[in-house]
């Protein structure tokens, strides 16, 4: 009997705004979201997958464009023509309660299954002869905030061949930046029977538990620089001695930061455009870069450098995007000053007689004191939020590198 | 640091004007009128300590017209080495300090020692003038205080305020709390507000995009239906215009068809000239009749001659054989002849058989005897015969002998010699033995006797038995064969004639004839009836096909021929014949007409037939085709309404539609929302740069206050201490009251226990008094070391003697910090003169700076 192979991939945000202000970029980002869900389905195909499930988000919300109503049943139906059943779920982005483009969609009409309501249902994953390979346990979101455990209602199950669980879910300890919509824990995952939990909403692929196996597949493209590096979709392949996971990436355009730190050699344009072409090409050899991939660049320019003169200001940031952009050949370079000091040495004038000492002194009695650093915090906040614990966090963030900028600020040549 | 002299080169009307030896005073006062250089000295010497300022003689106000522009300060430092400040400007500034043994370039930069000391902090603290003894100015003030009060005189440091004044800028540049001018973050919260809206818009117009395509599809349908009512009204209309005539055609049609269907019910298949046809027919069954009756005929007739008589077929079957056997009882004399001719041959034959026999047999040929005549074999009898002829066997030995005979003699005679007769003999003995073994008696063959068998061969003949006795025997044998054969032939054809006559006789009898001629005459004739008889049957089987096939003809043309009588007789049943060809014609005409009018119809106003039935399905549903003027005008209006409704629709169609372009240019929601998260990014950037630079400001400020804190107090102290020497204790102390930002400090000053703004309530005396213990407190700040002098000009005009005096004690409190006062007032020179100071008189000016001139 041939093994159970699926392909778990989530969080398409299919029509989802691309942040940036270059409308080409927002353009090709939007076109490489349908490209890599092509690229799934072919993956799919190639790979004779049992089954293509997709773990909540497909769509980024319920204005879905047109023309994506129209290709999407097309794409899935070839994955579906060729004998693989598609299963989505449907997360907090697309909830399945109510009217929407859900039901626009003239879905393909076999091997195709949207769950969009709460109740786990389950799914049997049968090959053309009638073999039952697996069975697959899905539940959806009917609103767009779900604020139950899922998993929690997902049936004890036990059967000869695998099951997996289907769910938009977010496992405790793996919040980053997502909303907690039907919250659980890993071991809400563990004891119900099944051999893989096939998870969506965190944006990267992270196995969240060994046994039994449970993944964020991770966003399908990425979309802004909260979304770096390669995305694409888990290969799950259930073998005798359970599942194995590889990540297959598919995202044709690539979100990537790159910090540059170590700028003390730097001491032109020129040198530090070629130090940035270095770092690029070794980032370019990594694992997980697909060939031609394309790439948005946010360069982070930090620390010391007797060039920092030069760099600072929004206009010699552009400049210099601009001609990374151009060097590099890549679809779009974002640079950012986060904190280029001059060369300066902070431990010289700690502790000194004079009020740069006392500063820095300050500074470190701040990171410490909360009641000091409050105190020394400016009357009015731009951007401090509320919540006292944040706030406090936010105090001590404008803390980090403050002493270097001071030094530099202090010692700066007269006039500058 | 203590001056000791200056030697004035040119600079502004000042020159060639050299003073020394003043390092020992203490107090130097310079005297001179107005104009007579003293503030021009006070120019100079900042020049000598921070260089040109401007550095471009064409620009800078102190130089003159011609000559060098520049001098020499003479200076002691606070280790008693004297040192001298050289400063020259021609194109460029020159400067050199010269020490006892070494010398160092300046150029145009200050005096190293000055370090941490700027040139507006020594105008404004060690050398000043009667308008700075007013106040201090602001940005002195601040950049004094930073140093003395916030930070020690560290000269690497800039000034914290300074610092923060840069930092506050930049955050204010960033991010307001107030609304006051256009910071990064409002201007990104505007942009982002805007694209917020756009994304709401387009959120909205997306909606409103589904919606215009609901109504849309709604107003097609409705279109469609108005268009489809609008058509038809139309098309009833029209109808009714239109095929209102075709209407009246097909009626007409219709007339004429029922008029012909009542003369004649079903449809005319009558011939085009009914009479004319039914001549035809009759004439065609006539004919057909006739021919008939003749095929027959020819056949019975051909049918006849087929019939032959079985005696007649008899003869002309047995016709070869009668005709054989009359030709056998011709050629009977013929074989009749021949038999006598055999007969002869026989006994011919015979008679030379029985010749031979004789010859032979020495009897005639017996019967008996062809037996052993036929086993005689003539070979072995000529071997046996060959074999007892002996006497013809000799001859060859007397040949022999005479050959050797003759031999000899031709050797002798012919050759000669001695040995030939030898020779000669030896020959003739050969030839004579060779004769001799020849006649030798030899062993004889078969015997003739057995070599003719059985045959009694004459005994002479067999006692001398010859060639000729084998001739005889051969001769024999031939003649008993041809006697033999002759009988044969004889009995051969004596067999012929007898089964030729009795086949002949039997054959008469059966045919009852009686002879041969008569036979041969019967078998002619039979044969031509006969030949007859198979022409005749081979033309029957068409001639009765042809009969059959016309007497079908000629029924059928009877059948047509009634046919038609009949279907004209029941047309007018009891009226004749012509009545009934009349009214088939009539009908006619009635038809044709119609049809006529159908095709006119039908070419006017499309299918007449269709157009009739489908009004007639019209009339059943209540929309009869054909209007009255009432129901026309009803029609007419309920069009006009439709047309007018319809307008409308494509009027709010158009609308839509151009609603629908419109909201579709629009940017799309996630174009506004990704930009707009974007610059919510820079915001949220902006917002952290800003506090952080805010909190970098606030730290130096608090930095500050701690500075202020632990130095303040002795600078007031100070300055309290100088203010109550020169005021003679009338004013207690000083105090800074308020300070914030970049303004000058607000000071106070205690008299009688009670603090008093600094300010217009006092004296300018008052002022300038507690300006200059202000700033002696605050040179003693900046510059505790360096000692560097003081320079005022003109600073006591407005002193009355009591603090005049006041100031004495006072300079001595300055610690060996010199001090220059310049006096327009003699009087007030020897006053200072008279406790120590060396007066100085300014020179006669030579000339005057190049910008006066």
């Amino acid at each position: 009997m041939r093994p159970l192979r699926v392909i778990h991939a989530a969080d398409c945000h299919l029509d989802a705004p691309s942040r940036s202000l270059a409308r080409e970029v927002r353009e090709r980002v939007e076109q490489s979201a349908r490209t890599a869900v092509e690229r799934l389905v072919a993956l799919a195909v190639d790979r004779e997958a049992d089954a293509l499930l997709l773990a909540g988000d497909l769509f980024d919300r319920d204005l879905v464009r047109i023309p994506t109503e129209l290709w999407l049943p097309e794409v899935l139906g070839e994955a579906t023509a060729s004998g693989v059943t598609v299963i989505a779920v449907t997360g907090n982005h697309d909830p399945g309660g109510g009217a929407g483009p859900l039901d626009r969609i003239g879905w393909p009409e076999a091997r195709f299954h949207l769950v969009r309501d709460r109740t786990p249902r389950s799914i049997e994953l049968r090959r053309d002869d009638g073999e039952l390979a697996g069975i697959v346990v899905a539940a959806g979101h009917e609103t767009p905030r779900e604020r139950d455990n899922l998993v929690a209602t997902f049936p004890t199950v036990a059967a000869d061949v695998p099951v997996i669980g289907l769910v938009h879910c977010q496992v405790h300890g793996y919040e980053g930046e997502h909303d907690r919509y039907a919250p659980c824990t890993a071991a809400d995952l563990a004891g119900r029977g099944y051999d893989y939990w096939a998870l969506g909403h965190v944006h990267t692929a992270v196995g969240v538990s060994a046994e039994p196996a449970a993944w964020y597949s991770g966003c399908l493209q990425g979309r802004h620089f909260g979304e770096t590096g390669a995305k694409g979709a888990l290969d799950v392949e259930f073998g005798p001695d359970g599942p194995t996971v590889e990540f297959r990436p598919l995202a044709p355009v690539r979100w990537q930061e790159l910090v540059l730190g170590d700028l003390d050699d730097i001491a032109d344009t020129r040198g530090l455009v070629e130090h940035c072409e270095r770092a690029f090409e070794a980032l370019a050899r990594e694992r997980g870069v697909l060939p031609g991939q394309d790439w948005v660049l946010r360069v982070r320019l930090k620390g010391r450098t007797p060039f920092y003169a030069e760099l600072r200001g929004a206009e010699a940031a552009d400049d210099l995007a601009l001609a990374l952009r151009e060097r590099l050949q890549i679809l779009d370079v974002e640079v950012r000053d986060e904190g280029v000091t001059p060369p300066v040495d902070v431990a010289e004038h700690e502790g000194q007689p004079h009020v740069l000492g006392a500063a820095l002194e300050l500074i470190r009695q701040g990171r410490f004191d909360e009641r000091l650093l409050e105190e020394m915090a400016p009357t009015a906040l731009a951007g401090a939020p509320a919540d006292p614990a944040a706030r406090a966090a936010y105090l001590r963030a404008l803390l980090d590198g403050l002493d270097v900028e001071i030094v530099a600020a202090m010692l700066e040549e007269q006039g500058r | 640091m203590r001056l000791d002299g200056w030697r004035i080169d040119g600079f502004g009307g000042l020159a060639g004007w050299q003073v020394e030896a003043l390092a020992r005073h203490e107090l130097i006062v310079v005297c001179g009128p107005n104009e007579s250089g003293k503030s021009t000295l006070r120019e100079f010497i900042a020049t000598a300590y921070f260089g040109f300022a401007p550095a471009q003689r064409e620009l800078n106000p102190f130089a003159p017209a011609d000559g060098r522009f520049g001098g020499a300060l003479q200076l002691v430092d606070d280790a008693g080495e004297r040192l001298s400040i050289e400063r020259e400007l021609r194109s460029a500034p020159r400067g050199r300090v010269y020490r006892a043994t070494t010398h160092d370039d300046l150029a145009n930069r200050p005096l190293p020692a000055l370090a941490g000391i700027s040139r507006p902090v020594y105008m404004d603290l060690h050398s000043l003038g009667l308008d700075d003894l007013l106040r201090v100015d602001s940005s002195t003030w601040q950049s004094v205080e930073d140093r003395l009060l916030a930070g020690s005189a560290l000269a690497f440091l800039r000034s914290a305020a300074d610092v923060r004044r840069g930092l506050d800028e930049e955050a204010a540049a960033l991010w307001r709390p107030d609304r006051r001018g256009q910071p990064e973050a409002r201007r990104l919260r505007e942009r982002i507000s805007g694209l917020r809206a756009v994304e709401r818009e387009a959120a909205a117009a997306r909606r409103r995009l589904d919606d215009i395509d609901v109504e849309l599809t709604a107003e097609r349908e409705r279109e469609e239906h108005l268009r489809r009512t609008g058509s038809a009204l139309v098309a009833r209309l029209r109808r009714h215009t239109d095929l209102a005539p075709a209407l009246a055609a097909w009626r007409d049609v219709e007339r004429l068809r029922a008029e012909a269907a009542a003369i004649l019910p079903r449809d005319d298949d009558f011939p085009g000239d009914p009479a004319d046809a039914v001549d035809r027919r009759r004439a065609e069954a006539a004919d057909a009749e006739r021919a008939a009756t003749a095929a027959r005929r020819h056949a019975d007739h051909l049918q006849a001659l087929a019939d032959v008589p079985d005696t007649v077929r008899l003869l002309a079957d047995r016709a070869g054989q009668l005709r054989e056997l009359a030709a056998e009882e011709a050629g009977t004399a013929d074989l009749r002849v021949a038999m006598a001719t055999a007969e002869a041959a026989v006994k011919a034959r015979r008679a030379e058989a029985d010749r031979r026999a004789d010859a032979v047999l020495g009897r005639p040929l017996e019967p008996d005897d062809r037996a052993a005549l036929d086993a005689v074999r003539t070979a072995d009898l000529r071997a046996a015969v060959t074999a007892a002829a002996v006497p013809v066997r000799r001859s060859p030995s007397y040949i022999a002998a005479a050959a050797a005979l003759v031999s000899a003699l031709l050797a002798v005679a012919g050759v000669g010699g001695r040995t030939l007769p030898a020779l000669a003999a030896v020959a003739l003995a050969g030839v004579a033995a060779l004769i001799a073994r020849s006649t030798a008696p030899r062993r004889t063959g078969p015997s003739v006797a057995a070599a003719v068998g059985r045959l009694a061969v004459a005994p002479s003949r067999l006692a001398m038995p010859d060639a000729a006795l084998v001739a005889d025997i051969d001769g024999l044998h031939a003649a008993a064969a041809e006697s033999d054969a002759a009988a044969a032939e004889l009995h051969r054809l004596r067999t012929m004639a007898g089964t030729r006559a009795t086949r002949l006789q039997e054959a008469l009898r059966q045919l009852g004839l009686t002879s041969a001629g008569q036979a041969l005459q019967a078998v002619d004739d039979a044969l031509i009836r006969v030949a007859e008889a198979r022409k005749a049957g081979e033309q029957l089987s068409q001639t009765i096909a042809d009969a059959d096939r016309l007497a079908g003809a000629a029924v059928a043309a009877a059948g047509r021929r009634d046919a038609l009588l009949i279907k004209l007789q029941a047309v007018r049943p009891g009226d004749g014949l012509d009545a009934a060809v009349s009214a088939v014609l009539t009908a006619r005409r009635l038809r044709t007409a119609a049809d006529e009018r159908l095709r006119s119809a039908n070419a006017a106003f499309g299918d007449v037939a269709t157009i009739a039935a489908e009004a007639a399905e019209d009339e059943q549903n209540g929309t009869p085709l054909l209007l009255d003027d009432a129901a026309l005008a009803q029609l007419d209006a309920e069009r006009a309404a439709n047309a007018t409704a319809l307008e409308e629709l494509q009027h709010r169609r158009g609308a839509l539609v151009s609603e629908r372009h419109g909201v579709a240019s629009l940017p799309g929601v996630a174009d506004a929302a990704g930009e707009a998260a974007v610059y919510e990014e820079r915001l949220a950037a902006a917002e952290y740069r800003r506090d952080r630079l805010a909190m970098a400001s606030s730290i130096l400020l608090r930095a500050e206050r701690q500075f202020r804190e632990r130095h303040g107090p002795s600078f007031l102290t100070a300055a309290s201490a100088y203010l109550s020497t020169i005021t003679g204790g009338r004013y207690e102390r000083l105090l800074i009251a308020e300070h914030s930002g970049t303004e000058p400090p607000r000071l106070e000053v205690v008299r009688d226990g009670r603090p008093v703004p600094v300010g217009a309530p006092l004296s300018r005396g008052t002022l300038e008094q507690i300006y200059v213990a202000l700033r002696l407190a605050l040179v003693d700040e900046v510059d505790p070391n360096r000692l560097l002098p003081l320079f005022l000009d003109e600073a006591l005009v407005n002193w009355d003697d009591d603090r005049v005096d006041g100031l004495l004690p006072l300079l001595s409190a300055l610690q060996g910090r010199q001090a220059l006062f310049t006096t327009c007032h003699p009087a007030m020179a020897a006053r200072l003169g008279a406790i120590g100071a060396a007066v100085i008189a300014t020179p006669d000016l030579p000339r005057l700076p190049a910008h006066v001139a």
